[in-house]
């Protein structure tokens, strides 16, 4: 093995140091006598290398790997999935050490490292972890520069310093290919990081599951309006699914095949879409534009303000204008809509299979609520039974969060007649029974309520504890319209939305238990700036996707034609090697010669000109005799000139007059030279 | 896979060649764009591979931030071009001198590396065509003289073979080199093959005479040889015989003319260079002789002197002895080989 291929001490080193910062992160997830097999791999190697211990044999670096694999397995129970997966990628980055033998042994884990390093921002997008991903290539591209070094190896600090160069110079150029490379999404599904599918909705709601939300203030939603204005709060419902299913305690999701069913047979004309895309086109004006970054679900539905549409064609809308992605939400997702809250839903007719879905009860239980509703059916027109319904929530019901009574068998009518105290999800659940008792289709919509506003950068920060439900009732000539019920009993909870709502309620009863969640003053604002900044990274980076490609070539080309992308693509690939290349160019730019020898180069210039040149070795003053021979007009001149030349380079001259002098000599015979 | 290496070296031998007719022979050369070569290195393939697996990985996660490690790995790896080259441009090589050595043997060629600005050259990998490479850095001492090694592969004047700098830092991504041609050769003697002793033979001095330069039955006892069949039995040393060491025959020399003389016509039958390689090493016996020693070649004579001069003369006429400039192209095939 030749000196070359050997891997230099301090390379090492690098190594270690890289995989410490690349495994770190890492370890949220992953089994910790992980980090113990790789600190004793890293112990082993160094010991090889102080020469104290021997290379494992290769019994024992099967065993090693084997006990290792199968303890992956034990700890995760299983083996596909992100985190075994990735597990077993660190394993293989941990393990690689004991036989690093070779500098391409070293090649090959520092290529595996950068791997691991990406596998990293999978389960974290944060700022934080894409420094500490960046200081992982670092200290990756630190190691292969020691495993460079040269004749000598570079000190630590060379290493450190020659390697940040590299990084910020490839940063400018990273940053172009982040700008303009084609995103072509998903090539093939794989599978999904544990924990980012987390909190939100099913897709059913029965008493408590809402509620549960309403301790999590994590951010569901951000959204930044168009025109920078939000709409006042008691419009901001932003609908996640209809539910039109009722099976006595529960609402779940009308079956799938005929509310969803249009969409999963592939592109087939929807005709409620053409509608709402006709209105658009006819009333453009009251659209309203915005954008929503959602957090991951696991679940396929998005949220929208109605009557969202949407042009992106892996984004579906569904027969009751729900929005849902062709595939499960894991990762944050921004997307653009439009809604015309104006636009009418089916106002001329409901089809029978929709009334039908839409008013169908149990047959059994609630006889009261059922025995009063046919009665108010009997006595009073559609608009006068809703009013009469809401009037009855507002009189007598109570918005509360706590100490709920459980609901017996006849769940209805225990909250109609007896509690009478309750959360969202009892007031939209109840209302939507009684009108369906009544005759009247109805249905209740899960989803967020209002959001808290952030002035300095322009969003809505919509949390987990926003979650609401309400309910739609279909009219004749109005379509599906929306009814509120907890606004009737709460109105304070609407419009100022929820934390808002929380805030007022310091001091009275219900308030014991809201402690947890009552900050001081700057504690808040912190919060929201560090939300706010983490936003901006969200929106810029993590969800700079073809629209946001699109729209920034639009707005800085003027369209984005592949011939505009392209050329702005090389020319800035262009300026930024330009500019590097000048630095270099720079660095080694030629020394400037000392004054004295410039004449002599000049000199010789001349004579090349005639075909002389000076030969290896040859001194000025042997040149000019051999070429005086030949030029025997010349030969004064260049013996004067050499004479001067000569002074002025060995005589060291204290005299600048005499110096001056010279040099104007000397330019007056190269002029006789080149005349002569 | 024979066939694909075959063909690897064919394409090789192709490219050099080409290479080879790109370059005049100088005694100077500096490196610059119009001379460098620059590719990615095995590293950086590698490199290559792994982020586009990055980059699947970042497009199949729909996540942006894997995308730019993707991007970043590709920006590392341009930027790592544009970093080698600069370790290798506005460098100046000139040749120096090489040393006249013998056939088959390593001499060495000094070469003069010397920067033309400010710029560090701290990964300069050197070899001639067909040798193993060195390493050098041109860092604070400015010029550097290097020695580099150099087999002799012909007898004559051998054109150097063409010279490959190469250099891989800063990160050992991206290789830069290129090959070189120098103006210069070096004096490659026949090597010495042992001939044993300079047979007896009669010379012819330069008045024409024969003359005997080994004579029996002279004074001086100089020596034992062993007995060749029909040698007269009259010096046969019969004390040693009697002794069970042979039969040795005594030699008497008495030297008219004390100079010597080594004879292409003392090795008859053999071809050009076997003889070469004989006289080389009878010369190389004389030089550490007193005596004076002379050299005949078909059409050359060089008279015997006992000069230290007298070596190297005789050296280099055995040296350039008929001999046949190789082209460059076979010099290329046999180093390749």
């Amino acid at each position: 093995m030749s000196l070359l291929y050997q891997i230099p001490r301090q390379a090492l080193w690098w190594m270690l140091g890289a995989q410490a910062v690349v495994i770190l992160p890492h370890l949220p997830h992953l089994p910790l006598w992980l980090v113990a097999v790789w600190g004793g791999s890293a112990l082993w190697r160094l010991q090889i290398s102080r020469g104290a211990w021997g290379i494992p044999s290769k019994l024992v670096k099967s065993i090693v790997t084997l006990a290792s694999a199968v303890g992956l397995f034990l700890s995760f129970g299983r083996l596909f999935g992100l985190e075994p997966l990735v597990a077993l990628l660190v394993l293989a980055f941990a393990l690689k050490l004991l036989e690093l033998n070779q500098q391409r042994d070293m090649l090959t884990l520092l290529m595996l490292g950068f791997f691991v390093a990406g596998t990293q921002l999978l389960f974290s997008t944060s700022i934080f972890a894409f420094l500490i991903t960046l200081l992982g290539c670092w200290s990756l591209v630190g190691a292969l520069r020691a495993l460079q070094s040269g004749t000598r190896p570079s000190s630590a600090k060379e290493n450190f310093l020659g390697s940040g160069k590299i990084i910020f110079q490839a940063i400018p150029l990273t940053l172009l290919l982040f700008l303009v490379m084609p995103r072509i999404g998903s090539l093939w599904a794989v599978p999904m990081a544990k924990n980012t599918g987390k909190t939100g909705f099913s897709d059913f709601m029965e008493p408590g599951n809402i509620s549960n939300l309403n301790k999590d203030f994590s951010p569901a939603l951000r959204v930044t309006f168009d025109n920078n204005k939000p709409p006042k709060n008691s419009d901001l419902y932003w609908r996640g699914m209809s539910l039109s299913q009722f099976d006595g305690r529960a609402w779940r999701l009308n079956n799938l095949s005929s509310q969803y069913l249009p969409w999963t047979r592939g592109q087939v004309e929807l005709p409620w879409l053409k509608n709402l895309e006709r209105y658009s086109l006819q009333n453009q004006d009251k659209g309203i534009a915005y954008q929503v970054m959602m957090e991951p679900t696991g679940h396929p539905w998005m949220f929208s303000l109605k009557t969202a549409l949407t042009g992106k064609n892996d984004i579906y809308t569904a027969i009751d204008y729900s929005l849902m992605s062709k595939r499960n939400i894991g990762q944050r997702r921004v997307y653009n809509l439009v809604s015309y809250p104006e636009f009418k839903r089916y106002p001329q007719r409901l089809s029978p299979v929709a009334t039908r879905n839409n008013t169908r009860l149990p047959r059994n239980g609630n006889p009261k609520s059922h025995a009063l509703a046919r009665q108010w059916a009997s006595q009073y027109p559609v608009d006068e039974i809703i009013q009469r319904l809401l009037g009855f929530y507002s009189e007598q019901f109570h918005y509360s969060l706590q100490n709920l009574e459980p609901l017996g068998t006849d769940s209805m009518d225990d909250f109609l007649f007896g509690s009478k105290r309750g959360y969202c999800e009892h007031f939209s659940s109840s209302f939507v029974f009684f009108l369906r008792a009544a005759g009247i289709p109805a249905r209740v919509v899960q989803g967020y309520q209002g959001g808290q506003w952030n002035a300095s950068e322009n969003y809505l920060l919509v949390t987990q504890a926003d979650a609401h439900a309400w309910a739609e009732v279909w009219l004749e000539g109005r379509g599906w319209v929306r009814y509120d019920p907890t606004a009737a009993v709460a109105p304070e909870r609407i419009e100022l939305g929820f934390r808002e709502y929380l805030e007022g309620l310091r001091g009275e009863t219900e308030s014991g238990v809201l402690n947890q969640y009552r900050r001081s003053q700057w504690i808040n604002q912190l919060q929201l700036q560090m939300d706010a900044m983490n936003y901006s990274w969200q929106r810029w980076v993590i969800g700079y996707d073809q629209d946001s490609q699109f729209k920034l070539f639009d707005n800085i080309l003027g369209g984005n034609d592949y011939w505009r992308v392209a050329s702005f693509f090389m020319g800035g690939a262009g300026s930024i090697l330009g500019i590097l290349g000048l630095l270099f160019w720079w660095r080694g730019r030629p020394k400037p010669q000392a004054k004295e020898i410039q004449f002599l180069l000049l000199l010789e210039a001349q004579l090349a000109k005639k075909g002389e040149s000076r030969n290896f070795g040859e001194t000025p003053k042997q040149f000019v005799q051999r070429v005086g021979e030949k030029y025997p007009n010349l030969a004064p001149y260049m013996d004067k000139f050499i004479i001067l030349h000569y002074e002025l380079m060995y005589q060291n001259t204290k005299d600048s007059n005499r110096e001056a002098q010279l040099y104007k000599q000397l330019k007056r015979l190269l002029q006789n030279i080149r005349t002569a | 896979m024979p066939s694909f290496s075959a063909l690897w070296a064919g394409i090789k031998v192709k490219l050099r060649s080409w290479a080879l007719k790109r370059r005049k022979p100088a005694r100077q050369h500096s490196l610059d764009r119009r001379n460098l070569f620059i590719v990615p290195s095995a590293s950086g393939l590698a490199l290559l591979l792994v982020m586009a697996l990055v980059w699947l990985l970042g497009t199949n996660y729909d996540n942006n931030l894997v995308l730019a490690l993707a991007f970043f790995m590709a920006s590392v790896l341009i930027v790592s071009i544009l970093q080698t080259h600069s370790s290798l441009s506005g460098l100046s090589i000139s040749l120096v001198k090489s040393q006249p050595c013998f056939m088959r043997d390593e001499t060495i060629v000094q070469l003069r590396l010397e920067r033309r600005g400010q710029a560090n050259y701290p990964d300069i990998r050197i070899n001639w065509l067909g040798h193993h490479p060195a390493q050098f850095a041109l860092e604070q001492s400015d010029p550097l003289i290097i020695d580099t090694l150099l087999t002799a592969s012909c007898r004559g004047r051998m054109t150097l073979p063409m010279l490959k700098v190469e250099s891989r830092f800063p990160l050992g991504l991206v290789r830069c080199w290129t090959w070189l041609r120098f103006d210069g050769d070096v004096l490659v003697y026949p090597s010495p093959v042992n001939a044993g002793k300079l047979p007896l033979s009669t010379t012819t001095n330069d008045s024409g005479q024969e003359q005997l330069v080994k004579q029996t039955g002279a004074e001086d006892f100089s020596g034992f040889h062993d007995h060749r069949e029909g040698e007269s039995l009259r010096h046969v040393s019969w004390k040693h015989y009697a002794r069970g060491k042979g039969m040795l025959v005594k030699e008497y020399q008495a030297y008219s003319d004390r100079s010597l003389w080594i004879d292409w016509d003392f090795l008859p039958g053999l071809d050009r260079e076997a003889r070469l390689q004989r006289l080389c090493y009878w010369v190389l016996q004389f030089a550490n002789s007193q005596q004076p020693y002379g050299l005949r070649l078909p059409g050359i004579e060089i008279s015997p002197s006992a000069e230290a001069s007298q070596r190297q003369l005789l050296l280099e006429s055995l040296a350039l002895f008929e001999y046949q400039r190789q082209a460059e192209y076979q010099v290329l095939q046999e180093q390749n080989k």
